[in-house]
């Protein structure tokens, strides 16, 4: 519903907050007025109060008078800390020096790190999947280990030397004749 | 760090009214973020978070210097042992370094840390009342009773200050 002591650009929202606003003028004291300039200065009143003690600074001297002492205050304050400083390059380096050596871990901390269970048990379910498969593809041979002898070395030396051809007759001839080995080389075989 | 060191840095300077301090709070309030990094809220004001760390620091800095000056007098009337951040303390450079004005500095020294903290928030860097609550994590309406309470007492102090300095320039 507009009101019509309004003009007609000026919503009905806003139409009410004023009204609202010249009604809690009628009330306001002085007193009121105080308790609010801080607020009123910060911006921080709602729209209505705002508007009333708006007003009654309009023909109160007195009050205007303390906003006035409000504003050279907050002047006061705003010019001693006006300067605005630089950060130290010092604290920068310091903080990241800090920083660096707390990222850092000791010996300790990276052995206790790898012993977490988050990381030991993965990593011992992969050696034993390796081991696994390595026993898998390459298995032991199977049976009596081969005995190793004397009398097996030879029997390999001569049945290398039978196949080659030697020019030396005497040993053709050791060859042709003897037993080499015997019992100990057959088994060997 | 290159982002909010400054604005950080500017804040510690007001709440603490000296370099010395500044420097100390700004970095110790960086070192806490690093190593509270993940309880950092997104979606929140960043600033305001180390706003608060700082706030909290300086606090605690204050009250344990209060400890310091409140400890009694050996019985055997040896030298006092006093905490290696006071031994570190270098009156020449501390001359030169930057102090805030001595009146306004003196005025604000004789309101509470909290109370310290919201005219700095409120006055100087202009925050709303919500942004003022956020880092002091309390209501609004205290921030409002705080800051009115503060701001009585300063009207009264600053004066009372310009006056003393006014009488001391005379007697040099």
């Amino acid at each position: 519903m507009q009101n019509e002591s309004f003009p007609a650009c000026v919503t009905a929202d806003e139409g009410i907050a004023k009204r609202f606003a010249r009604e809690i003028h009628l009330i306001m004291t002085c007193h009121d007025c105080r308790g609010l300039l801080t607020d009123y200065q910060h911006g921080e009143l709602d729209a209505a109060t705002d508007a009333a003690l708006h007003d009654h600074l309009q023909t109160c001297p007195s009050c205007r008078a303390e906003l006035d002492a409000e504003s050279a205050l907050t002047d006061t304050l705003r010019s001693a800390f006006a300067q605005q400083l630089e950060l130290p390059t010092a604290v920068l380096a310091r903080v990241r020096q800090a920083v660096r050596a707390e990222r850092a871990p000791g010996f300790v901390e990276s052995v206790r790190a790898l012993l977490r269970p988050v990381v030991l048990a993965p990593a011992a379910a992969v050696i034993v999947l390796v081991v696994a498969a390595v026993s898998y593809l390459h298995p032991a041979p199977s049976g009596a280990p081969q005995q190793l002898s004397t009398a097996y070395f030879v029997q390999r030396h001569v049945a290398h030397t039978m196949d080659s051809q030697s020019g030396d007759p005497a040993w053709n001839a050791y060859l042709l004749t003897s037993n080499v080995g015997g019992a100990d080389a057959s088994a060997a075989q | 760090m290159e982002t909010y060191g400054k604005q950080t840095y500017n804040y510690a300077y007001r709440l603490a009214g000296n370099e010395a301090d500044a420097r100390d709070l700004t970095q110790d309030a960086f070192l806490r973020v690093f190593r509270a990094w993940r309880s950092f809220q997104p979606g929140t004001s960043f600033l305001s978070w180390i706003y608060r760390i700082v706030t909290n620091l300086h606090r605690d800095q204050l009250r344990k210097r209060k400890g310091v000056f409140m400890q009694e007098l050996p019985h055997d009337n040896m030298p006092h042992e006093l905490p290696k951040e006071t031994l570190r303390h270098d009156p020449i450079s501390a001359i030169h370094e930057k102090q805030l004005s001595s009146a306004v500095e003196s005025a604000l020294r004789q309101l509470t840390p909290d109370q310290r903290a919201v005219v700095i928030l409120a006055d100087v860097e202009e925050r709303s009342y919500q942004e003022v609550a956020d880092v002091l994590a309390c209501s609004i309406g205290t921030v409002r009773s705080r800051l009115h309470r503060a701001r009585q007492q300063l009207r009264k102090l600053i004066p009372m200050e310009r006056e003393q300095e006014r009488q001391q320039g005379f007697s040099i």
